[in-house]
């Protein structure tokens, strides 16, 4: 009969295994779409779409590798609790995935198409500020506001 | 005359020295002959595009920066840091060129804003600057182009502040001009995709091709040679030769870094020589508001508070501009919300704080290699700290106009990429290197041109007040010579 504090190195041991084996074994791209999924929950997004973004953003290095796998390896929490909070944990998670919801959504059709939730949302190709005049959201002198 | 002597040597071909140079042009007779040595290359503006950069020297190939936590911006190659700049282009208040005289802080300037007034004017013209009917600052000429629109949390503090809230004065066209498009707040100026701000390249580059003006990319000045207390010769590094040009006047215009370095490269000193680099403290704030859409602007900076400036308060700590940003992307805080209809209900506010130079932060020459200009920054000024400390009263007070649901976060720039100070104007020797009119108080024929002259940061975006000085140094030098 092994004794309580074996059982409990061992019970250690293992949940540190599984998170390091999650760890390692988690994608970019997956926390990625983990993200726009429980964000964008109230659109439609083109499946096929979202998958293109996520390769898209995750070979540009734009956000920490190192994050990303976090909140993979935390993802049955993550896709559980709202993280609304203002401590440090709350607020960075936000940032990052203000970050990707930020880019998917100009990468995509939505605001061409006048923000309408009725809609399937389509990736038009990665945001790229350099094409001119690209900004939706811009109220230009001489045009209509 | 001989092939290596010139009537004027410029070095660099920024701000600084091309509004000097236009102005020398203008009266300067038919035979002159003019050299200007740039140390970077021609870098068009299809090869920034290209590029995605502004320089095509990397900044470790210019300086080494010993504080790197610190940032200090620069973009070496023709145009200077007009290639950089995000084209804010404010005048100074009257009050920033009397700190000590209003205030009892920091130092008096040499000029007063009335004797730049009509300068400001002029290089407003030249760059076409957008800007408001109602200027904070006396003017004796409205702005040459239309004010850019507002963003709605602009629109409400303007309403609720209506002698504190601005549009910017901006050198991004509100409207197209012949060589330039209308800003389309793309919210990456630096690179701006159509043109949109003024730079010497599509500004002023005709004044490069002049007849009397030969202009020599890829030189790199080492040093200036003295004697009886004139600048003889010049020394530059071209195609891997050393090179010289005997000049009867010098103009240094290689910005706030470079100046004080090829100064002290020449053996030229000064007890305050490469001192005093500073630029704005700023501090980031972004919060979430409560049902006004934001970033909707004309432009990436579409508001300028002057609410907290000018006035007694600079007698405890540092006055302030701020900045309304007016892009969801591109810099570090900025973005879109995730909420259902909410994406953009979100502010994000620049608070710039002027500081008082401090003489332990330098510019010197790196020991091991002399073409190496080194950055040592120890830190900012307690007046500026006090003023930044003041932050949160001062989103209390915008909370009057912004219904502000939270604070998203706070934090310290790295840059506002106005590098000043080093190479400091006054009237007396002792405590200054140029004179009022950016001459060298001991070589007569050497003008340092640019923020390194400036001897105190102001809140305000310096750029304004470097081609009004060029200008100003440039008229009293035709009037003394007449």
């Amino acid at each position: 009969m092994p004794s309580r504090r074996t059982f409990l190195a061992v019970a250690c041991a293992g949940l540190l295994g599984a998170g390091g084996w999650r760890f390692f074994r988690a994608r970019d791209e997956d926390a990625i779409l983990m993200v726009l999924r429980k964000r964008l929950d109230y659109l439609q997004l083109d499946p096929a779409g979202i998958r293109s973004f996520a390769r898209d953003l995750a070979s540009r290095r734009l956000l920490s590798r190192g994050r990303l796998r976090l909140m993979m390896t935390f993802s049955p929490l993550y896709r559980r609790f709202d993280l609304n909070g203002q401590n440090f944990l709350a607020v960075a998670i936000r940032h990052g995935e203000e970050r990707i919801v930020s880019n998917y959504l100009l990468s995509s059709d939505f605001f061409i198409n006048g923000a309408d939730q009725s809609r399937i949302v389509r990736y038009l190709g990665f945001y790229d500020p350099l094409r001119a005049c690209s900004n939706p959201f811009a109220r230009l002198l001489g045009r209509p506001t | 005359m001989d092939e290596r002597s010139f009537d004027l040597v410029v070095v660099g071909t920024g701000f600084a020295s091309s509004f000097f140079l236009k102005r020398y042009l203008e009266h300067a007779p038919a035979g002159a002959r003019v050299l200007v040595l740039e140390r970077g290359g021609q870098d068009t503006k299809p090869w920034q595009l290209e590029n995605r950069r502004t320089s095509s020297l990397a900044p470790e190939e210019v300086y080494r920066n010993l504080t790197p936590e610190k940032e200090w911006l620069t973009s070496p190659g023709f145009g200077g840091n007009s290639k950089c700049w995000w084209a804010g282009a404010s005048r100074m208040m009257p009050g920033d060129f009397q700190l000590k005289s209003r205030y009892g802080i920091g130092n008096d300037w040499p000029v007063s804003y009335d004797d730049l007034e009509e300068h400001y004017g002029v290089v407003e013209q030249i760059m076409a600057v957008s800007g408001p009917a109602d200027s904070p600052m006396p003017r004796s000429r409205p702005f040459p182009l239309p004010p850019h629109r507002f963003s709605t949390p602009d629109e409400l503090l303007k309403e609720r502040f209506p002698q504190g809230w601005y549009q910017p004065a901006t050198a991004r066209a509100s409207i197209p001009t012949p060589r330039r498009g209308a800003c389309c707040a793309s919210g990456i100026c630096e690179l701006c995709p159509v043109d949109a701000k003024f730079t010497i390249q599509n500004g002023m580059a005709e004044i490069y091709d002049d007849p009397r003006v030969r202009l020599l990319l890829h030189a790199e000045v080492a040093t200036l040679e003295c004697a009886a207390g004139v600048i003889r010769q010049v020394h530059y590094l071209r195609d891997g030769q050393n090179q010289q040009a005997a000049a009867e006047l010098v103009v240094l215009g290689a910005s706030a870094l470079f100046n004080p370095h090829l100064l002290l490269r020449s053996g030229i000193t000064h007890p305050l020589l490469g001192r005093r680099l500073h630029e704005q403290m700023s501090v980031d704030v972004c919060m979430d508001l409560r049902g006004v859409q934001a970033y909707n602007g004309s432009t990436t900076i579409s508001g300028n508070g002057y609410l907290f400036y000018e006035g007694e308060h600079r007698r405890e700590h540092a006055a302030c501009m701020i900045e309304t940003w007016n892009s969801p992307f591109a810099y570090q805080r900025a973005s879109l919300r995730t909420e259902r209809g909410r994406w953009t209900e979100r502010a994000y506010l620049r608070f710039m704080f002027d500081d008082l130079p401090r003489e332990d932060n330098t510019i010197t020459v790196a020991p091991d290699n002399a073409r190496l200009a080194v950055a040592q920054f120890h830190g900012y000024s307690d007046y500026a700290q006090r003023g930044v400390d003041r932050v949160p009263k001062m989103v209390d007070q915008l909370a009057q106009a912004l219904p502000i649901e939270r604070i998203v976060s706070i934090g310290l720039g790295r840059t506002t990429a106005h590098i000043q100070g080093t190479v400091v104007m006054g009237d007396d020797p002792a405590a200054s290197i140029v004179d009022r009119h950016l001459l060298h108080h001991q070589y007569r024929n050497l003008l340092v041109l640019g923020a390194s002259a400036f001897p105190t940061a102001t809140p305000a975006y310096p750029t304004l007040t470097v081609s009004a000085l060029s200008l100003w140094a440039a008229d009293h030098l035709r009037a003394s010579r007449a």
